[in-house]
């Protein structure tokens, strides 16, 4: 699966510094539609509206967190395909664990750089 | 201790803990049932023992830091957030503006570029401040600590089993069930190649 650049991507986080941060980071690896939730829910609520090709989220959020997005995500049949990064400062074990177990397709610790955001994405759509 | 003593200090805890608000009087109250369900029943000894609790949380200054010194901490960790963040927000910004620059005319390109270089710097200068507030919350977190600790130490308490409130109940179960752990220490996490690795296996 070839990355498509008009494909909208959503960035799930809290902080609009890093929203801003990763946005910055689509547009210079070319992404051109790119959109933004401040949590789960509001995320949850976009995508039922709006098809998108990639979700990068946070973990820990409120009131819904990335942890549950993502599971509400491939537990919904019109969503479940959708590729999905966590981006996230819980660097745990089990964290990890459990985000592969619900299906994410990648997972970055913050702090992390352009090139790193870069290698997961290819490796998502398989480039 | 006797059934006696155990129904009595039984219904001082219960007592103690229907309160909404809980005073002074009521921990002297509470302190004096146990001491007798504990055994210590003559007077003199139970009003020693009455006289020292009070004059440990008299040391405790529990106003004194709840009134002044959390109050104060909260503000100067509250100075250093925002100026982090209007921080990071001005150097995105330069960023930004840098990346969106006309590069066909060399000239003004390196005059647009030095101009949000020197904001940038400009706006690095947070990092100072930050830490001096920063550093002003910790003195506050370090006599707290000194505080509490003289006082568990002179009145030989041990900490009630379980959650401090139904507050702190919720979100403990809402961290534990959700895996909330929050940035990791230097080391303690996993780095980008063992989550690599982790998600290969």
């Amino acid at each position: 699966m070839a990355i498509d650049l008009a494909t909208p991507v959503l960035v799930v986080d809290d902080y609009k510094t890093m929203i801003r941060i990763i946005r910055n980071l689509l547009k210079q690896l070319g992404f051109s539609e790119v959109d933004d939730a401040a949590d789960g829910t509001q995320a949850l609520e976009m995508m039922k509206r709006r098809k998108y090709g990639l979700v990068i989220s946070d973990w820990n959020m409120e009131p819904m967190t990335g942890y549950e997005l993502l599971k509400e995500v491939r537990g919904d049949e019109s969503l479940n395909r959708t590729p999905f990064i966590m981006v996230t400062a819980e660097s745990k074990t089990e964290n990890v664990i459990a985000a592969k177990k619900a299906g994410v397709n990648n997972y970055i610790v913050k702090p992390f750089n352009a090139s790193t955001l870069k290698a997961k994405i290819d490796a998502v759509f398989g480039d | 201790m006797s059934q006696t003593d155990q129904k009595k200090l039984r219904a001082a805890v219960n007592k103690l803990g229907k309160r909404k608000t809980i005073t002074l009087d009521d921990v002297l109250s509470f302190a004096k049932s146990a001491l007798i369900a504990g055994g210590k029943d003559t007077q003199a000894h139970e009003q020693c023992d009455i006289e020292i609790i009070r004059e440990e949380i008299a040391r405790l200054q529990p106003l004194d830091l709840s009134s002044n010194h959390i109050p104060n901490a909260l503000d100067e960790l509250d100075i250093a957030v925002k100026a982090t963040e209007e921080a990071a927000e001005q150097i995105l910004t330069c960023a930004e503006k840098v990346m969106s620059i006309e590069a066909s005319d060399a000239e003004s390109y390196k005059a647009s570029v030095n101009e949000a270089m020197l904001e940038i710097l400009e706006a690095c200068a947070f990092q100072d401040i930050s830490g001096q507030h920063i550093s002003k919350a910790v003195d506050t977190l370090n006599r707290v600590d000194r505080r509490i600790s003289r006082f568990a130490k002179a009145s030989g308490m041990r900490d009630w089993v379980g959650a401090a409130s139904d507050c702190e109940a919720r979100k403990t179960k809402r961290q534990k069930e959700l895996i909330l752990h929050g940035p990791a220490k230097d080391g303690d996490g996993l780095a980008q190649d063992d989550i690599d690795a982790l998600l290969a296996g």
